[in-house]
């Protein structure tokens, strides 16, 4: 298993850099991984999405529908690659510690 | 190394073979410039001192390299047994014919070579050449498992050194072809290479463990388990439709309402399920089809009855085996006329054509494309063309259109539907894979997703941008990208993401459904919208 | 000469128990699960663009037809003039074609003098005849044609050796995946073309002794062979006998081709039946069902015991996670 370390942190991480053990994740490490997703800064606009995303994450184990969260936290998916370059399942979910997503998605 | 040859494949060098991008098959502006390109991640020393990536530098699976001579011994030893297994009737009756006839008849002519996208795409690597590594596999089969003089099998076969170099690179090797057949297409003799991968990837599973967790546990296992590859359980994808429907409600003006469990309806439809997460119109749009054509439709929310996706297809006999039993069940069970399959090529071909022989007494199955083709000329449905006044052109799945000559239905649609409808070139049932076939859309760990998409999907690339060469090149016209698949539409996204197609050039892609339902009269305008896509 | 009659005999006889034996090895594998790859040409109305009749509406309520003249004329030309290679390989078709002819056109001609010997053995000789008569002229004509094949065989033949051993080493994609016996087969057969175009250089008679060799075959009978070596140039022998070892070694090479591809191509890229209940498949398949698994991998969950439908309807086993 990968470790990826950020200034003093250690995070175990998958292969394509998804946190191995979401509930280990707090707001340090989200800024640690969103060094790794071209986020340089994480504004209130990225909290947004990504609180959006812990809750759901913990109340259905899984991530939520894309639509769902544009619709949920009010951003266009436009927005949400201008926040996360690489998007929402592979940049937002990442930075706020999900598992990643499987299947065809 | 340069010149590779068959043998070199067990050769100690610490990388068989490197891909640079200036080799690779050229891509029209404005995606001709390498210094513009990403290129490949490059895999840390850590990570390449505890995998293999001795075959090209790209990682799909991570093979760990084994930590002693003992294990490296036991895993030589499993793969010697895995080969003979191949070719009992006991273990792999599922293909045996086709795969013995592929081993002992290739004529070795490479008249099947120019027809493998990604041997072109890759600008003629060696290692990607269709018959590589078959004639690797075909080499072992004669010295390990057909009987006969040595000398003999070596003067008609060649010969080939096994050890573990070898096996580590035939199993990343194993997934460098999307089985998309085109191949097999153009062997005079019938040898089939795409199938030859496939045996391959089995052995390694069924016999040896070894297989990408995109695609056994977190596919198949976790589809078996939860119910879904998606890791969506019966509340969740419940929850989501209804959210679908009342999105899509919202949208199109029209009340949509998904179906859940309906004994005796006509028709069990079965999405993949990544379709309700990811593209929910998709889902959406078939509801509203479905009810304006009046019929009685309905969902399962029993275990794995939500999510047609059948990874084993791509890599396991049994993980097929199990998926498709359960599929077949809840159809049972719910009495209905037939299940149809939703816009997803493998669960069409998994379904449709290859379990065929695996369920008794089954109940009738038909994929979505011959369904729509049918309402839409029944005239139950009123549709305005010019709603879609956007160049469309189709992506054919293979899975649909090659494995099971699914061709012209989805055509004839889009012929109606679609004014700016046009070809890709070739097209039909000479297209090219997306580059996501055979599990490739779902698979990204390491560098492997950089691989897929400039390699596996680079012809396909050219071809789209080549199909709306006649429209204005920039984003100023959206164009749309119809690929009624899943795992195709997975693979789009991420070609059109890496290169920035959208802004650079329009490109959108999404379903068949949705274009039918953009043009229906009754639902408010602009059902497609690209702001949103 | 008595021998090479033997030699002709035992020849004949190996090659057709190993082709037959590997003929029934094939037709009788297990039936597999379907891997038909389109276009499937008996598919009526929908070949010519790959379709089938899985895009019909309900289609298992649709007859099924299928059109087996749409198979002929997919096989004819890709089995005469190699349509596949001409369209995806033109260089190497430059020499497979003519090499591939000329064998047609040999096989050919032994057919022609198996027919001519049997209607020998019904009486009408082709070496007694009268002036003007129908069989006089039928036999004349008879044997221009063999004549003829063996000239234009022999020549194409060597050509298309030639040719074909040329691409093989030179060209890098060929000679990369080219095995001794590919070299060896080439020359093999060249030499079988180059040898029945030098006995016919040197031999005027060459169809006239080729005719008598077929009778002595076919009818047994002794008395001729002994006579037969004064009539028989050297070189003649040795083509026959290049010819005969040719057909002892062909079976037990990838060369087989010529009948696996039937299997190839209708057990496998247009075996499209679909599995009805009760069917013959249906019952073929139920059989294999009940054989055991032994596959090594975990989530398999093989005991030794267990077959296909216990294993297909049980869970992953647990162990899946490693
Ligand atoms: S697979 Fe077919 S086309 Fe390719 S080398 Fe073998 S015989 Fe030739
Ligand atoms: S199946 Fe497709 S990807 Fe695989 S070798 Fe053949 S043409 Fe290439």
């Amino acid at each position: 298993m990968p470790v990826f370390e950020y200034e003093t942190l250690k995070i175990n991480v998958d292969e394509d850099g998804f946190m191995e053990n979401p509930e280990e994740w707090n707001e340090d490490i989200a800024k640690a991984l969103a060094s790794t997703e071209d986020v340089t800064d994480i504004t209130e606009e990225h909290w947004k999405i990504i609180n959006y995303l812990r809750d759901y994450f913990k109340q259905y184990g899984i991530a939520p529908m894309i639509r769902k969260l544009c619709k949920e936290t009010g951003f266009p998916l436009k927005r949400i690659y201008e926040l996360f370059p690489s998007g929402p399942a592979k940049g937002a979910c990442k930075v706020a510690g999900l598992a990643k997503p499987t299947g065809c998605v | 190394m340069k010149n590779i040859k068959i043998r070199d494949i067990s050769s100690p060098v610490e990388q068989l073979a490197e891909i640079k991008l200036e080799e690779l098959y050229p891509l029209p502006p404005p995606y001709d410039k390498i210094e513009e390109q990403p290129g490949f991640k490059n895999l840390s020393p850590e990570i390449r001192a505890k995998y293999e990536a001795s075959l090209d530098g790209v990682m799909a699976v991570g093979l760990k390299k084994p930590e002693s001579e003992e294990e490296e011994k036991k895993l030589i030893d499993a793969f010697i047994s895995g080969l003979n297994k191949l070719f009992t009737k006991e273990n792999n009756w599922t293909f045996l014919q086709p795969l013995t006839l592929s081993m002992e008849y290739c004529a070795r002519c490479q008249t099947c070579n120019m027809d493998c996208p990604i041997y072109v795409g890759s600008g003629m690597k060696e290692i990607y050449r269709p018959t590589y590594r078959s004639e690797v596999l075909r080499r072992l089969y004669f010295k390990y498992v057909k009987k006969g003089s040595k000398i003999y099998k070596s003067f008609q076969n060649g010969g080939i050194e096994l050890n573990w170099e070898l096996i580590a690179r035939l199993f990343e090797l194993s997934y460098r072809c999307t089985l998309c057949r085109r191949c097999a297409q153009s062997c005079p003799i019938g040898v089939d290479n795409g199938l030859i991968t496939h045996e391959l990837r089995k052995m390694f599973s069924m016999e040896m463990g070894l297989s990408p967790k995109e695609l056994h546990e977190k596919g198949t296992v976790q589809q078996l388990e939860v119910g879904s590859s998606t890791g969506m359980n019966a509340l969740v994808v419940k929850d989501n439709m209804e959210f679908i429907d009342e999105d899509i409600s919202e949208r199109t003006g029209i009340k949509v309402e998904s179906k859940w469990d309906v004994e005796g309806a006509e028709i069990l439809l079965i999405h993949n399920s990544g379709e309700i997460l990811t593209w929910p119109e998709n889902p959406g749009a078939f509801a509203l089809i479905l009810d304006a054509a009046g019929i009685k439709w309905t969902l399962s929310s029993d275990l794995v009855g939500y999510d047609g996706v059948n990874y084993g297809l791509f890599y396991d006999d049994v993980q097929l085996a199990r998926v498709a039993m359960k599929h077949l069940e809840i159809a049972k069970k719910l009495k209905v006329k037939k299940i149809v399959m939703g816009e997803c090529g493998h669960e069409s071909k998994a379904m449709g054509v290859i379990a065929d022989r695996i369920f008794e007494g089954a109940v009738p199955r038909e994929t979505a494309m011959t369904l729509m083709n049918d309402i839409v000329f029944s005239g139950k449905i009123k549709l305005n063309p010019e709603r879609n006044w956007f160049p469309v052109t189709l992506h054919d799945p293979c899975n649909l259109t090659r494995s099971m000559g699914v061709i012209e239905p989805q055509r004839k649609v889009l012929r109606y539907i679609a004014p700016k409808f046009r070809e890709m070139e070739p097209h039909g049932v000479r297209n090219y894979c997306c580059g996501g076939g055979s599990g490739f859309a779902v698979m990204s760990a390491y560098n492997f997703s950089d691989w897929r998409i400039q390699v596996a999907s680079r012809m396909k690339f050219e071809q789209v941008l080549n199909a709306f060469a006649d429209e204005s090149p920039g984003p100023e016209t959206p164009k749309y990208v119809c690929a009624p698949c899943s795992n195709c539409k997975g693979a789009f996204r991420d070609m059109f993401d890496f290169y920035g197609a959208k802004t650079k050039s329009g490109l959108y892609y999404a379903g068949l459904v949705e274009l039918i339902v953009n043009a229906m009269v009754d639902v408010n305008e602009g059902f497609i919208d690209f702001d949103m896509m | 000469m008595f021998w090479l009659f033997i030699f002709t005999y035992l020849s004949v006889l190996i090659f057709l128990a190993v082709v037959i034996y590997k003929f029934i090895k094939i037709a009788t594998a297990p039936v597999h699960l379907r891997w038909e790859l389109y276009p499937v040409p008996h598919e009526k109305g929908k070949a010519s663009y790959g379709g089938s009749i899985l895009e019909e509406v309900d289609w298992w309520t649709k007859k099924r037809e299928k059109d087996h003249l749409g198979e002929l004329k997919v096989m004819v030309p890709e089995i005469l003039l190699l349509k596949g290679v001409w369209e995806h390989n033109k260089e190497l078709w430059l020499g497979s074609f003519p090499f591939h002819f000329a064998l047609y056109l040999f096989i050919g001609n032994i057919a022609l003098l198996v027919i001519g010997t049997l209607l020998e053995i019904t009486g009408i000789s082709p070496f007694v005849f009268k002036a003007n008569s129908f069989w006089n002229s039928f036999w004349i004509i008879f044997r221009t044609v063999i004549d003829v094949l063996i000239w234009v065989g022999s020549i194409l033949g060597i050509l298309g050796s030639f040719r074909l051993l040329f691409t093989r080493i030179v060209n890098r994609n060929l000679s990369l995946y080219s095995t001794p016996s590919h070299y060896f087969n080439i020359i093999f057969i060249g030499a079988i073309y180059a040898t029945a175009l030098i006995w016919r250089l040197n031999d005027s008679d060459m169809v006239r002794n080729l005719m008598v060799y077929y009778f002595v075959i076919i009818t047994f009978s002794k008395e001729i062979a002994v006579d037969l070596p004064l009539q028989i140039p050297a070189i003649g022998f040795v083509h026959i006998i290049i010819s005969l070892l040719f057909i002892i070694y062909l079976p037990f090479t990838h060369m087989t081709h010529f009948f696996a591809k039937y299997f190839t191509y209708h057990s496998v890229r247009w075996e499209d039946t679909p599995n009805a209940p009760g069917s013959k498949i249906a019952e073929r398949v139920g059989a294999q069902l009940n054989q055991t698994v032994t596959w090594a991998a975990p989530h398999i969950g093989a005991d030794g015991n267990k077959n296909w439908i216990a294993i297909a309807s049980a869970a992953p086993s647990k162990e899946a996670k490693r």
